[in-house]
């Protein structure tokens, strides 16, 4: 647990550092306004990396329990299966708005136009 | 009362009412804001009911004793089929702003909000009968 939140605040730290970076380079608005992409496709990556991961623990844990439990009583093979179904769309729905929001991020985000105004080449 | 949570009449019940919801919401979404997000309701409901509908399908096979391991290996393949297809449906919809995207994430929303709502149905009925009891 201590080694995990020791990785996270690294890659928090280690991402801050980079956008200082960047921000320091940024000295015309071009370079500033590719910033605006680069940390959107960081964020993209960052937010669909922790929603498959998420959603893998949670239908992994659920199918292994249900698989166990089926093994244990194969009579209630069916009630499992209906339970583990709702189970699996209501952690699949999650991963897919993840999804959904960095494909709005990436492909329609509202933003776009006003930063390519920014950096003059709308 | 926990039967029904364990029954396939629930899953029959959640995929009709689904497309229920969904219907519902689209005719709101002409009425009261506009067609494009409508049509991102539309998209979005039919995408996760079939979504469901294609989950429940694979799962009731791969968990079925009587199917032989080989046949669920084809399974396993259409369980990773149709989040590739349901990516690729996502992505066409929303790089080429078919629909409004407010309205395809709500669109994808219907199963969660209709289990939810079936579960505080189910929850009132508890709480009624221990009332009445």
């Amino acid at each position: 647990m201590k080694k995990a939140l020791l990785v996270s605040l690294l890659v928090v730290l280690t991402m801050g550092m980079a956008s200082l970076a960047f921000g320091q380079e940024a000295a015309d608005s071009k370079a500033a306004g590719l910033d605006f992409f680069v940390m959107t496709v960081l964020a993209c990556g960052g937010c669909i990396a922790v929603a498959a991961f998420g959603g893998a623990l949670g239908q992994g844990m659920s199918i292994k329990n249900a698989v166990e439990g089926i093994a244990r009583n194969p009579e209630a093979s069916g009630k499992i299966t209906v339970t583990l179904i709702i189970g699996l769309a209501l952690i699949e729905s999650l991963v897919i708005y993840a999804l959904v929001v960095c494909l709005i991020m990436l492909f329609a985000n509202p933003a776009t136009s006003k930063v390519l105004a920014f950096m003059g080449l709308s | 009362m926990l039967d029904f949570w364990c029954s396939t009449q629930l899953i029959k019940k959640i995929q009709v009412s689904s497309l229920v919801l969904c219907l519902i919401l689209t005719i709101f979404g002409v009425i009261f804001v506009s067609v494009n997000f409508a049509l991102g309701i539309l998209a979005g409901g039919i995408i996760a009911s079939f979504n469901f509908y294609w989950l429940q399908t694979a799962l009731r096979k791969i968990f079925d004793q009587q199917v032989i391991f080989g046949h669920k290996a084809i399974y396993y393949a259409k369980y990773y089929l149709r989040l590739i297809i349901m990516g690729i449906f996502l992505y066409e919809l929303i790089v080429n702003k078919m629909v409004h995207p407010l309205g395809l994430i709500i669109g994808l929303s219907v199963i969660v909000i209709n289990i939810m709502v079936i579960a505080f149905t189910e929850l009132w009925k508890i709480v009624r009968t221990k009332e009445a009891t």
